[in-house]
């Protein structure tokens, strides 16, 4: 069941220090069926390096809806609605238009943009943006939020966060990372000489709980991302891993083996209570939530093979979801609407992202690589995040799911970046 | 799987050279002989004489003495099982014999698996073949408070690489004392 995949590969180069963020983009095609629209450049004070109009760009073109028209492509540069000839747009077959300008004022600078329907001539939204001296990339993210809601009718995803881990083989270092959901402005929030893993957003975007190995043997940390305070959470013996928070933000489903085999248990942040809710002699592994909470999946080898199954919290048995999709499916996670999975299957050509109908159990493969890991949807379910590991390191890659594939990856000097989480919106 | 030929043989010849015949002080010499030796000796080695199956694994014939039987301290597995190959049995007998005769002996068993599925899955696949490995030497009579488990699942690969050989050498449990 491959669907044709027409990439546009975006190809981001972090700068080897991590503090770094100097980022080359490649765009090796366009997604066909995007919609044309050009983001004008804006008008900028002088002392600018970099325009919004870039960032705006390369929003829109990661979200696989869009498609920006070439700069030399662009007859004229208007910075406002009064100075648009809308002959040379239709020309360039564009339907939609974006045009603005920076200002200075005391505080910062002021941005005002307009959204031009170019058949229609008119403006579909003008906005007056002020933010101060560091707020540059947020204000931008903020217009393509605004471009994408106007356009496609959902939320956008520009302004949320992704973390996810560096390993640095020449220092052997292992880094939990934050970025924006561009690769843009990486904060490591912690080191370790010891294996990190599966970090994930608690829903108000303040803390992460991931698993590290620290300590020798795996343990669950949640970290405040603000104070960087860190709590440890260790269930009995064996193996504490596999964190997911509850769309209400106060438990935690993870996996612990302290009986001897891996079942799934909730654990309550706010009285450290623990509750089983698995219990099987097969391995149950990756819990993960539905958006109201209501019911969770998770990767179980009870039927011999990993497979993922649902469990209620109505006292009835877990039941299967995925069939027909292969001898391997596991890492799921819930689209927003709950009726479909993104998961890792393995299949004749390796472990790769695949986008699974529940109802219909129809399938089809977002990637096209042989050892992906990781999947996770950006919030309103249009994009989804993956690791992709090939010649020993890993990069981590943007896909949209509507089948126009959109992808990014992101690689690191050396070393390699993994397990990437995508953030909830926060504002 | 040339690697784990090395492996084997490296062991064989540490305790050629190291022990002759038995006793018991240069046994338990050898069976503390650090993992790190282990590590660096196999991969420049070149050939073997030791008695191995085509799979590489060895023979379980009765033919290795029961130092050369404890000097193995990596179970390997199937892709994707935890169940331990009887293939194993004797190196496992060997080792209990060891530990039930040496009360005081802790052994640490550190499941691990190749880099293929999830980080998660296999981290609970890695504590599941330590798990088998403990069930088994239990049985042979091991104490529960001379045994450990960690699992590091696919974080801690012997081999960098993929390919069947370098994935077949990191579905282990390595035993370590």
């Amino acid at each position: 069941m491959y669907f044709d995949l027409r990439k546009l590969i975006l190809f981001v180069l972090l700068a080897s220090q991590i503090c770094a963020e100097e980022l080359m983009i490649e765009i090796d095609s366009g997604a066909v069926e995007a919609l044309p629209i050009a983001v004008v450049p804006f008008e900028i004070p002088a002392s600018f390096e970099k325009n919004p109009a870039e960032i705006i760009k390369f929003d829109l073109s990661m979200s696989g809806k869009f498609l920006p028209l070439p700069e030399n492509s662009m007859i004229s540069n208007p910075t406002s609605l009064e100075a648009v000839n809308f002959k040379d747009w239709r020309i360039a077959g564009v339907e939609n238009l974006i045009v603005g300008r920076v200002m200075e004022n005391d505080n910062g600078y002021t941005i005002v943009f307009s959204l031009i329907d170019v058949f229609r001539e008119t403006e579909l939204i003008t906005r007056k943006i002020s933010y101060k001296f560091d707020g540059f990339r947020k204000a931008s993210h903020h217009i393509s939020d605004l471009i994408y809601q106007e356009l496609v009718g959902k939320r956008g995803n520009f302004s949320t966060q992704i973390a996810y881990v560096v390993f640095k083989a020449s220092k052997k270092e292992y880094q939990l990372v934050i970025s924006d959901s561009d690769g843009h402005n990486p904060r490591p929030v912690f080191r370790s000489g010891q294996p990190l893993l599966s970090p994930a957003w608690s829903p108000s975007g303040d803390s992460l709980a991931y698993v590290s190995f620290e300590d020798g043997r795996s343990a669950i940390f949640v970290q405040e991302l603000k104070t960087g305070l860190r709590q440890k959470i260790r269930i009995g013996k064996g193996i504490t891993a596999s964190p997911a928070f509850s769309p209400d933000g106060e438990k935690l489903v993870l996996t612990s083996s302290k009986d001897g085999n891996s079942n799934l248990y909730l654990y309550n942040l706010g009285n450290d209570s623990v509750e089983q809710i698995t219990s099987h002699g097969a391995i149950d592994t990756e819990g993960s939530w539905s958006s109201d909470g209501a019911s969770l999946i998770f990767t179980s080898g009870r039927s011999g093979g990993a497979q993922i199954y649902n469990l209620g919290f109505d006292g009835s048995p877990p039941k299967r979801l995925t069939f027909g999709l292969g001898p391997y499916n596991a890492n799921a996670e819930y689209s927003q609407d709950g009726k479909s999975l993104v998961l890792i299957s393995r299949g004749g050509q390796g472990h790769r992202v695949c986008l699974y109908d529940i109802s219909s159990q129809e399938w089809r493969f977002l990637s096209d690589s042989a050892l992906d890991e990781s999947p996770s949807f950006s919030p309103n379910g249009d994009m989804v995040i993956y690791s992709s590991k090939a010649q020993g390191s890993s990069k981590l890659i943007v896909i949209s799911t509507d089948g126009s594939m959109t992808s990014r990856k992101f690689t690191l000097g050396e070393g390699d970046i993994r397990e990437p989480a995508w953030g909830p919106i926060t504002d | 799987m040339m690697a784990r030929i090395f492996f084997f043989f490296i062991w064989i010849v540490i305790f050629i050279i190291s022990s002759g015949c038995s006793n018991n002080s240069t046994r338990t010499d050898a069976l503390t002989a650090s993992k790190a030796d282990q590590a660096n000796s196999f991969p420049n080695q070149g050939g073997s004489s030791v008695p191995l199956n085509q799979s590489g694994k060895i023979k379980s014939q009765g033919v290795e003495s029961e130092e050369d039987l404890r000097a193995i301290r990596v179970i390997y597995f199937d892709y994707d099982t935890a169940t331990v190959s009887s293939e194993f049995r004797q190196v496992l007998e060997a080792h209990a014999a060891y530990l039930t005769d040496n009360f005081t002996a802790r052994v640490v068993l550190e499941g691990h698996t190749d880099e293929r599925g999830t980080r998660e899955y296999n981290l609970a696949l890695g504590e599941n073949r330590a798990l088998s490995v403990k069930r088994q030497l239990s049985i042979m009579g091991v104490r529960e408070s001379q045994m450990d488990l960690v699992s590091f699942g696919e974080e801690r690969p012997d081999m960098l690489g993929q390919g069947e050989e370098v994935f077949s050498l990191n579905r282990r449990v390595e035993l370590v004392y």
